[in-house]
């Protein structure tokens, strides 16, 4: 019995639905083997919350509209994870933040407990467009706190764990959601990307993750980092299946006056495509040493195992047709300055709004008891209380920059040098079609190895933020494993592709296409 | 190796943090002090290139930003509202006076 429910979650997105639109599968059926794998895999950590009740009872509506004979979405019964800062109406909505969890009724109750997690009034757009495809939500996917962080260990509940070797991080901020689908506890989920969140977290999975181009996907309901990078998409087990969520989350919204009003395409169909003639340009800078260098050693640029699985998948590229070339991205070697002035300014300032008096956690100022309860004290003690270290940090870091005296020299500096970034991919796409680099630099890191290292973790996205900052489109997928070790087990590796703003379609075609020579792979459970 | 720490004193760490109305413990001060030296000697690099005539970029615009026509919409009851907030009272968020009438 197991190993047939399993059956139906190891299955491309777009084969589930289809046995469930005709029939040949309940809803129900689906959504009890997606909860009965979650509860196995429940070591993971891949999920905050998991609401059961509410995914079987939606379930069953499925079900017996199917048997009313109404025609039934794209995504019909696809069980599919939430990353938590994206709003679910009355589901406990947390992003990864003791801050947005209500205050301890007694002394008894665990201190940080996502199932007391703020309940948004409303759903976020793709939540509300993910149900009108008739998918069903089973839960909260983990992540760093506020999506701040490249490993999930700044989560404040647990930390999620890389199916692929558990003494590993599964990568960052949407480490949950990239979890659960290498694990195949869900076939897909939604993650958030600002400077590699989705894209790095699928290379160390070896899952699909797509990071679409910024105002693709409407941001209303997705609980603010920092607002000119932040981008939902999807994490997925195969690329039509990404593809597929990406069509049904995607377009225009009155709500957020930053989504883009470009038609949407369906881009499944842009799968399966011809790769001949398609000019690939590969940067000189996104290998060899010096990108990562930087601090305390843990960033000595790319690994060998990454770049000799990388150049051998562009390799492929080339013989499916692709002429491949080199470009340039000059600018690279600063995306991690220009990128942690830029995020953290935006965040110091989104993230105002947690203060202990609309929603969440409440707390006094510490260390001042006697002190009068005075307002400041409860922003500043609620903040102090419910801030984990790395938001501390970054709330630190970007109030700093746009401080008076500052303000000049570090923000309004990056800014014109993000100016570059966008410079530099515009005319690499006046030569190529498409860029193809690694998402990391690295394979999946242990868990603990660089906590205590900012600068380390930060440069763990070197070669995601690029695209971030110049708000183009970009994709992982997997392609050949770094082999095992006596150290390790064999580890995925990603193939970023990246495509000029609104052609994700490119990036759909090549990696279906590349699909085809390096099938998915679902780690043990 | 870039990095050298330049020094930020706890002095202008709790400048900072009292800007970010934030609450920071002595360890935690310190341990700030630490980091962001650190942070700021990295981002230093960027002193090195060249940005003039360069346009800052604040956010992506391949959109075209078009806010939507500004009519009244449905919006959340007071219940909804005050829902999750921690402290309530007359259909209000309750905090401590902050006006000292004194």
């Amino acid at each position: 019995m197991t190993a047939v429910r399993d059956e139906l979650l190891e299955m491309a997105v777009g084969r589930l639905a289809g046995l469930v639109r005709s029939g040949e599968v309940s809803a129900v059926e689906v959504t009890e083997a997606a909860l009965d794998r979650i509860a196995r895999g429940r070591d993971l950590g891949a999920f905050l919350t998991v609401q059961a009740e509410r995914s079987m009872e939606r379930a069953r509506s499925i079900d017996a509209r199917r048997a009313r004979g109404e025609p039934l979405g794209a995504l019909a019964g696809v069980p599919i994870g939430v990353k938590d800062p994206i709003c679910t109406k009355d589901v406990p909505t947390t992003a990864g933040s003791k801050i947005l969890t209500r205050s301890r009724r007694d002394p008894g109750d665990p201190e940080a407990d996502p199932e007391r997690g703020w309940r948004p009034p409303y759903d976020a757009t793709v939540v509300t467009r993910l149900l009108a495809a008739d998918a069903v939500l089973v839960g909260k996917c983990n992540m760093d706190e506020f999506a701040m962080g490249s490993s999930n260990e700044n989560s404040a509940f647990f930390p999620a764990k890389n199916p692929w070797d558990p003494k590993r991080t599964p990568g960052g901020s949407s480490g949950g959601s990239a979890a659960a689908v290498a694990a195949r506890l869900v076939p897909a989920a939604l993650g958030s990307d600002t400077g590699g969140s989705i894209r790095q977290p699928a290379a160390l999975t070896g899952t699909v993750g797509v990071k679409p181009t910024y105002g693709r996907v409407s941001r209303y309901g997705l609980v603010a980092f920092a607002s000119s990078l932040d981008q939902i998409g999807p994490i997925a087990s195969d690329v039509r299946g990404a593809a597929r969520v990406l069509t049904a989350i995607a377009g225009h919204d009155p709500h957020d006056s930053t989504s883009s009003r470009a038609a949407v395409p369906d881009f499944e169909a842009a799968c399966g495509k011809s790769l001949r003639g398609l000019k690939v340009g590969v940067p000189a800078e996104y290998f060899g040493e010096g990108l990562g260098e930087g601090s305390g050693g843990a960033g000595k640029g790319i690994e060998p195992e990454v770049e000799a699985s990388v150049r051998a998948a562009i390799d492929a590229l080339a013989k499916l047709g692709c002429e491949v070339r080199p470009v340039h991205l000059t600018t690279t070697k600063y995306a991690v300055a220009t990128y942690y002035i830029v995020a953290t300014a935006e965040c110091s300032s989104n993230l105002a709004r947690f203060d202990g008096v609309r929603f969440g956690l409440r707390a006094s100022a510490s260390g001042r008891s006697g002190a009068k309860e005075d307002l400041a004290s409860i922003y500043a003690g609620t903040r102090g209380a419910g801030f984990g270290a790395e938001v501390k940090r970054r709330i630190m870091l970007g109030t700093y920059v746009l401080s008076a005296g500052y303000y000049d020299a570090y923000y309004l500096r990056a800014q014109r040098v993000r100016t570059l970034f966008r410079r530099d991919f515009e005319a690499a796409f006046r030569e190529v079609d498409v860029i193809a680099a690694p998402a990391s630099p690295t394979v999946a890191f242990k868990l603990g190895e660089r906590v205590d290292d900012p600068l380390a973790m930060y440069l763990a996205d070197v070669y995601t933020l690029p695209a971030s900052l110049a708000g183009i489109p970009g994709i992982s997928v997997p392609c050949a494993p770094a082999p095992a070790t006596t150290d390790r087990p064999e580890l995925p590796i990603g193939l970023q592709i990246m495509a000029p703003p609104l052609q994700e379609e490119r990036l759909f075609t090549v990696a279906s296409a590349f699909e085809e020579t390096c099938p998915p792979r679902r780690a043990p459970l | 190796m870039r990095v050298t720490t330049t020094g930020i004193s706890i002095e202008e760490v709790r400048r900072i943090a009292k800007l970010a109305n934030l609450d920071l413990e002595g360890a935690e001060a310190e341990r700030m002090a630490r980091d962001l030296g650190q942070i700021l000697a990295y981002v230093e690099q960027l002193r090195e290139v060249d940005v003039s005539d360069v346009p800052p970029m604040a956010h992506v615009d391949d959109a075209g930003i078009v806010p939507r026509p500004d009519e009244p919409e449905e919006s959340l009851s007071q219940e909804q509202a005050l829902r999750e907030a921690p402290s309530v009272e007359e259909g209000g968020f309750r905090v401590p006076a902050y006006v000292d009438e004194g």
